[in-house]
């Protein structure tokens, strides 16, 4: 599979630094031969049913930056033809419309669309500490499965959607789609709600805390959230030291509402050594003794469960949920400034997930690259994902299909 | 007739009748809004013929109106009229209430799924000791009796996480059963205001009369400004609500906005009379600049000028679907300030050393009164009694519901030009 020219073209450059000049090459080749066409087409045949595949949109973006909306395709083979002729360098799906999109345009109407989540790690720059920006590594990566799991756990069990695809997004965080198709037809107003109720940080760079959880008992969610965040708490505040220099401390600090504790935190925690670790027990023996003896503490009952939530839980782009038609980047297209393949991974095993493991079209292409016989294994494992997600969905729309018709026979 | 207002009364009545009951209905419902205390009005007793058809021609008259802001307050007194009632039922007037409902919704052949919720809660509301116990003192946080619903059916209680979710049904307990019958009504009045057709009544000399006598005595006033140029918006901001100050400073001092903000803004622009090509120009000017501190934006003017001028051209209406984009009010810039952004309002989102700068000749009782708002969450009154800080306290119940910051900077102009006179 590997092609060795693919080096030899352009010797000079250094191992693991690769030309996005060369993508114009690749991609016709990565997408006719290690691209899912099929299993993407019976992906989006069925989110977009009962309208036909050809009424859902997709949209590229060409070399030059140059984007093109409302394209669609209605098989396999048109789709192969789109890829090859266009060669797209992103690929983003948009929603299933009443009509062919280039037909309709701007007066189409949207019918359906996956309901779907955006975790990008840019958002966590405010708690992250290893990296900023568009940098990612290992320790950050792990406010991803936090975000990952806790988002799943609560499509499934609190919504009970079942057909939920994970995708990394090809540089720094990770997409969900939920193809059920009672999500698939969720209103804007019902996407809103969802949206609200996965997200508990509110308030923008202007405000210090940014959770508020009330002083009455916790939602289940937000209590499942928080046993899920625990798992990894201690291992977040050995790699990310949350509150090892004065300025991150003082951040912590502005989040304790109550004048009189947070100075007496302060006082302790400043005299002690800088572990995060070490300063959070301190903080919690303080704390819950200080509630212990003041007697009304209801203000600052879950402070301890809100300051976690705000350095661990997940932070949504909330705007790309709500939103009814954003396109979002479809799953194994290939991120332009990366070359990292969009892969389908289990939230399961996204603790076990490294960034460099992650299939890069480089990598893939060029059988004498390093990575290539693990990025080959590791592309593999990721379409077999996306299969057993695509064959449970095409069982439970079989199912629901036969549902409405005996519906309509009774009628 | 139950005041839930399912099915409009069958007849026909004299115009002039029409009439008298339509105003009576007006003007009840503007004491309703001050929270005056209820008097009686002959043609407002809950459950009467006169007032199934005081409801029923309101909203007709408010769907003719084509103007949002009527029909706005339409529908928020009538949601605050319906409340009133409700929790002043007895258990026994509870009973009957919810046993017409069922009568009613068991009239029509299909209903949509929401009516189905409201008949569930019916069922519940009608047995003598549910009733006797949602009548007596009853706490929010009670959870005696419970009714199942799908999730779809109680939108605002999932939003606000006030439901337990399983497997995509929410149990909803009695201490929100007020709650959500009063969301129920909401979403069938919304549903009548907006699916309504009723374009055959429009050549209805009757209605369309009573339409005009109406559009006289509200005439909601459409300000006209005054053309703003790019070189001025430094003079105009001295009259700008605190979240656009502070986005127009952000602007001045990074040269950059997140998108959603810069959206905001340039719509608040437009809406304050900034013609298209001032626009244009009042961009150029800020991205043509390097980008000051993190930002994430990496674009220019230069690099990108085909598709910001795209992007302001669609706003203006120009370009794609071709809808004019109204400016946002008070109620979004509060509810979307959740992801890391540097705008939303400064009454609700900014902690109280961020949000001083901003309140600008605000003297320190004035501060005080606003914090307490701030501190029971009525963070648009904050605003506006900022906005009226140092001027003679005027009636400001026209503009209290709907507030944007598009109102705050006609205010502020008009306050003004009449402290000039
Ligand atoms: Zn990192
Ligand atoms: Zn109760």
């Amino acid at each position: 599979m590997g092609l060795g020219w693919a080096r030899q073209q352009n010797a000079s450059r250094q191992v693991g630094h690769y030309d996005e000049n060369m993508l114009p090459e690749m991609l016709p080749i990565y997408y006719t031969r290690l691209f899912p066409q099929n299993i993407f087409c019976r992906w989006l045949t069925c989110g977009s049913s009962p309208q036909p595949l050809s009424n859902r949109e997709l949209s590229f973006t060409l070399a030059d930056d140059v984007y093109l909306r409302y394209l669609s395709f209605s098989d396999q083979k048109e789709l192969q033809t789109l890829l090859q002729k266009k060669c797209p360098h992103k690929l983003d799906i948009g929603a299933v419309y009443n009509t062919k999109p280039s037909v309709g345009r701007h007066d189409a109407v949207v019918l359906s669309r996956e309901l779907v989540f955006d975790i990008d790690l840019t958002d966590y720059d405010e708690v992250r500490t290893c990296c900023q920006e568009a940098k990612v590594c290992a320790k950050c990566w792990t406010f991803m499965v936090i975000a990952c799991e806790i988002i799943d756990k609560t499509l499934k069990e609190d919504f009970g959607f079942q057909s939920i695809l994970w995708v990394f997004s090809g540089r720094r965080g990770i997409h969900c789609w939920v193809s059920d198709y009672e999500a698939r037809t969720l209103d804007s107003p019902g996407r809103g709600a969802v949206a609200d109720y996965l997200c508990l940080i509110m308030g923008g760079d202007n405000q210090n805390k940014k959770v508020h959880l009330g002083g009455d008992n916790l939602h289940t969610s937000i209590r499942r959230a928080l046993s899920i965040i625990d798992k990894y708490f201690d291992k977040l505040l050995e790699e990310q030291e949350f509150f090892s220099t004065s300025d991150r401390l003082e951040k912590m600090l502005k989040m304790i509402p109550d004048e009189t504790l947070r100075s007496q935190v302060q006082k302790a925690l400043e005299g002690m050594p800088d572990s995060s670790s070490e300063r959070w027990k301190k903080f919690i023996s303080i704390y819950e003794n200080y509630c212990r003896e003041a007697g009304n503490s209801r203000k600052i009952r879950y402070l301890a469960e809100e300051i976690k939530i705000q350095y661990c839980y997940p932070r949504l782009d909330v705007n790309v949920t709500k939103g009814f038609n954003h396109l979002l980047k479809s799953p194994f297209s290939i991120h332009p400034k990366t070359g990292k393949v969009s892969v389908v991974f289990k939230p399961s095993n996204a603790k076990n997930m490294k960034l460099d493991e992650i299939p890069s079209i480089y990598s893939l292409l060029d059988d004498s690259a390093p990575d290539n016989a693990l990025h080959e294994t590791n592309m593999k494992a990721a379409v077999k994902n996306f299969q057993e997600v695509v064959f449970s969905l095409e069982k439970a729309e079989a199912i629901r299909r036969k549902q409405d018709g005996n519906m309509s026979l009774d009628f | 007739m139950s005041f839930f207002y399912l099915n409009p009364v069958k007849g026909d009545l004299p115009a002039h009748l029409l009439e008298v009951i339509l105003f009576n209905r007006l003007g009840y419902l503007n004491t309703v809004f001050s929270s005056e205390p209820p008097v009686y009005n002959e043609y407002v007793v809950e459950g009467s013929i006169y007032d199934n058809v005081g409801h029923f021609i309101l909203c007709i008259i408010s769907i003719l109106s084509e103007n949002p802001e009527f029909s706005e307050y339409i529908l928020r007194t009538e949601l605050k009229l319906f409340k009133r009632r409700l929790t002043s039922l007895s258990a026994y007037e509870m009973r009957s209430f919810s046993k017409k409902l069922l009568r009613s919704i068991k009239k029509h052949e299909s209903v949509p799924a929401f009516i189905e919720a409201l008949q569930v809660l019916c069922q519940h509301l009608m047995l003598k000791e549910v009733a006797q116990h949602m009548c007596a003192t009853h706490r929010y946080d009670c959870v005696k009796h419970n009714i199942r619903v799908h999730f779809k059916q109680c939108l605002h209680l999932v939003a606000k996480r006030q439901v337990e979710i399983t497997n995509g049904v929410a149990v909803i307990p009695c201490g929100k059963w007020y709650q959500y019958l009063i969301s129920l009504f909401r979403q069938n009045l919304v549903n009548r205001i907006n699916k309504t057709d009723l374009a055959p009544l429009k050549s209805d000399s009757r209605i369309m009369e009573l339409l005009y006598k109406i559009r006289k005595q509200y005439t909601f006033s459409k300000q006209m400004s005054n053309k703003l140029l790019s070189k001025d918006v430094d003079s105009a901001s001295l009259h700008f609500p605190p979240c656009m100050l502070n986005l127009h400073q952000n602007l001045r001092r990074r040269h950059r906005l997140s998108h959603t903000q810069r959206f905001h803004y340039s719509l608040f622009l437009k809406d304050i009379g900034m013609p298209i090509e001032e626009s244009i120009e009042f961009w150029r000017s800020e991205y043509r600049l390097h980008p000051n501190g993190h930002h994430s934006c990496c674009h220019n003017w230069e690099k990108d000028e085909k598709k910001y001028i795209y992007g302001i051209r669609h706003m203006y209406g120009l370009e794609g679907c071709k809808r004019n984009y109204p400016s946002v009010n008070c109620q979004v810039i509060q509810s979307i300030d959740n992801s890391n952004s540097e705008g939303g309002c400064p009454f609700k989102s900014f902690d109280y050393d961020k949000m001083v700068p901003l309140l600008k000749n605000c003297s320190q009782p004035v501060l005080s009164q606003i914090n307490e708002l701030k501190s029971k969450g009525l963070y648009t009154n904050a605003c506006m009694l900022f906005m009226q800080n140092g001027f003679t306290k005027e009636n400001c119940d026209n503009c209290s519901f709907n507030f944007t910051p598009v109102k705050f900077y006609n205010m502020s102009i008009s306050k003004s030009k009449d402290a000039k006179l």
